[in-house]
């Protein structure tokens, strides 16, 4: 696995480069997280770019892409505030360590599981992976294969964030090696939850703190579908609502343009993200999104010119809404019927909601608004999607939620262990 | 609630958060027999039709990037996880990556020959076919891999 952890080294250089230039506010382990989140979304455009210039990915052009963006990014490098941390509560450093440990012993058996085999899931070996291997084999991005008719079942509308992710370590080696490729879910696992144990440490000033709440997230952060898009989605998405949540703009809104670029559902959360602001009455904000919504531009731009449809607005989108409106039985027994996940978990996170409320309301309005609008669309998904329902349902609604959780479970953390802290 | 129960009872429903969201298999990961784990994840996705995984990498074996394989089999088209043509179709396609991989057999199970035409080879999986214009280069237990004849 050394060339693949090469070339996750190369990706922590390039990011820590762009974590330094956009996030004036990063400090500790803060840094290693955005460094993994940005790197990654640097690799993938090294290999955009150079599949736009027809120059056929090799490790000598990835590196000195990635190297360029590293420099430009130094060069970019601004004044640093001073890092924003309360003082640190006096308190042992044991629970804190002994809690990270946990951290590191569950990381380590998610990093075993997820590079144990090749990767089994059905929809690696049918879209991410399948793609993936394709443009490792062309070496570029392989248009013929995206508009080749026989590939209409593969999403091929889907963002390239992670099928390049995968292709960035499979230069690395100069072939593919499918057993390695977990590796991408695990890195995008632990940035997560880096950016949650800095994030939670500044805000609360008890490493203790952030510690439990980094080892009670590792199961949120460390998706169980190894080698597909809910684990950047959820890294990304997660990452951005914290950031943003805690005024760190330019960050939080190029890690949701990231969000974006790894599944479709990403783009969405720009707009539910933009309504959190509202709500928030951060009106300012709104427009400092930008880049959130620059970020994927050239995508949606390449998916028209090469027509890559999506299936969600194939045929009448319209006559579906309503079919589906006037007729909702379907649609809530597939809802009462299919795996939420673990229902312990959304039982103690409903009482926690529950006790929180007040200050949840109170102080949380723009992750609230953000969870709650993205689910609304989710659900719009299912009114105007063009397959069987309780198929659709069957297999996305347990995945969908695990999109949505880090960011409530943190909030609903952070009101149950800070707020009564200082009351 | 005064003030000190209240904060007790968020520390509990915290832990509870953290105990309910727990998953216990990041840590039986390490006490399991590994090397017979990796073994059953490696044919999870290909178990439904034994013997498929090795027939296509030897197709893979015997073609190269760019060849375009048909895959013909007896099997019936059914939903992608029930084992079916569509099953065997899904996956070949990613173990044969690089290869364009074309399909014999259409919506309601209709046969679509004409696809041949696209091929340079023809990996008939569980059946032996001869086809005009292709010659056999390959035989296992598990079907035989035609080439288009030069």
């Amino acid at each position: 696995m050394t060339p693949e952890l090469l070339a996750l080294l190369a990706v922590v250089v390039t990011g820590a480069a762009l974590a330094l230039a956009l996030d004036r506010r990063a400090a500790g382990s803060l840094v290693g997280g955005e460094a993994l989140l940005f790197g990654f979304g640097a690799g993938a455009a090294v290999l955009m770019m150079l599949s736009l210039l027809h120059v056929p990915w090799s490790r000598s052009a990835c590196g000195i892409g990635m190297a360029s963006i590293a420099v430009l990014a130094a060069l970019g490098l601004r004044a640093r505030h001073a890092p924003e941390r309360k003082e640190l509560r006096a308190e042992s450093r044991w629970p804190a360590a002994v809690l990270l440990a946990i951290v590191v012993v569950l990381v380590g058996g998610y990093f075993i599981l997820a590079t144990i085999a090749p990767v089994w899931e059905f929809d690696f070996i049918a879209d991410w992976g399948f793609k993936a291997r394709a443009f490792f084999v062309a070496r570029g991005v392989d248009w013929a294969f995206l508009e080749q008719p026989l590939h209409k079942d593969i999403h091929t509308d889907y963002p390239l964030l992670l099928p390049l992710a995968f292709d960035l370590l499979s230069v690395a080696r100069g072939a593919w090696n499918d057993q390695a490729l977990g590796l991408v879910s695990v890195a995008f696992g632990v940035a997560l939850l880096l950016v949650i144990y800095r994030v939670m440490l500044e805000e609360s000033g008890s490493r203790c703190t952030a510690a439990f709440v980094a080892a009670a997230m590792v199961p949120l952060a460390c998706s169980p579908w190894i080698g597909l898009g809910e684990g950047p989605l959820v890294a990304y998405g997660t990452a951005a609502l914290l950031l943003i949540r805690r005024g760190s703009m330019a960050p939080g809104a190029v890690m949701l343009g990231l969000a974006a670029s790894s599944k479709n559902e990403g783009l969405t959360l720009i707009v539910a993200a933009a309504a959190g602001l509202v709500v928030a009455k951060r009106w300012r904000d709104v427009a400092r999104l930008w880049p959130a919504a620059a970020i994927p531009l050239p995508w949606l731009v390449l998916r028209h010119v090469h027509h890559l449809q999506t299936d969600l607005t194939e045929g009448s989108v319209v006559a579906r809404i309503v079919e589906h409106v006037s007729n909702p039985r379907p649609l809530l027994e597939a809802f009462a019927t299919y795996n939420v996940g673990r229902p312990w978990f959304w039982i103690a996170l409903a009482a926690g909601v529950l006790f929180t409320l007040r200050p949840l309301l109170a102080s949380e309005r723009f992750v609230l608004v953000a969870v709650a609008v993205q689910f609304v669309f989710y659900i719009g998904a299912y009114l105007a999607t063009p397959h069987d329902v309780l198929w659709h349902v069957r297999w996305s609604w347990e995945r969908i939620l695990t999109h949505l959780s880090p960011a409530l479970t943190y909030v609903v953390l952070a009101r149950l262990l800070i707020s009564n802290a200082a009351e | 609630m005064s003030a000190v129960s209240r904060r007790a009872l968020g520390i509990l429903l915290a832990i509870a958060i953290a105990a309910a969201a727990f998953q216990p298999f990041y840590l039986r990961i390490y006490v399991i027999d590994r090397v017979r784990f990796a073994a059953s994840l490696t044919e999870l996705p290909y178990w439904k039709l034994p013997g498929m995984r090795q027939f296509i990498l030897q197709v893979r074996a015997r073609t190269r990037d760019g060849d375009a394989v048909a895959i013909a089999s007896p099997l019936h088209r059914a939903p992608l996880w029930q084992g079916g043509y569509d099953y065997l179709f899904a996956r070949a396609r990613y173990l044969l990556g690089g290869r364009l991989v074309v399909p014999l057999v259409g919506e309601g199970d209709k046969p679509q020959p004409e696809n041949v035409r696209m091929a340079t080879h023809v990996a008939c999986f569980r059946c032996e076919l001869t086809v005009p214009g292709f010659v056999e280069i390959w035989r296992s237990r598990d079907g035989v891999l035609l080439r288009r004849a030069r």
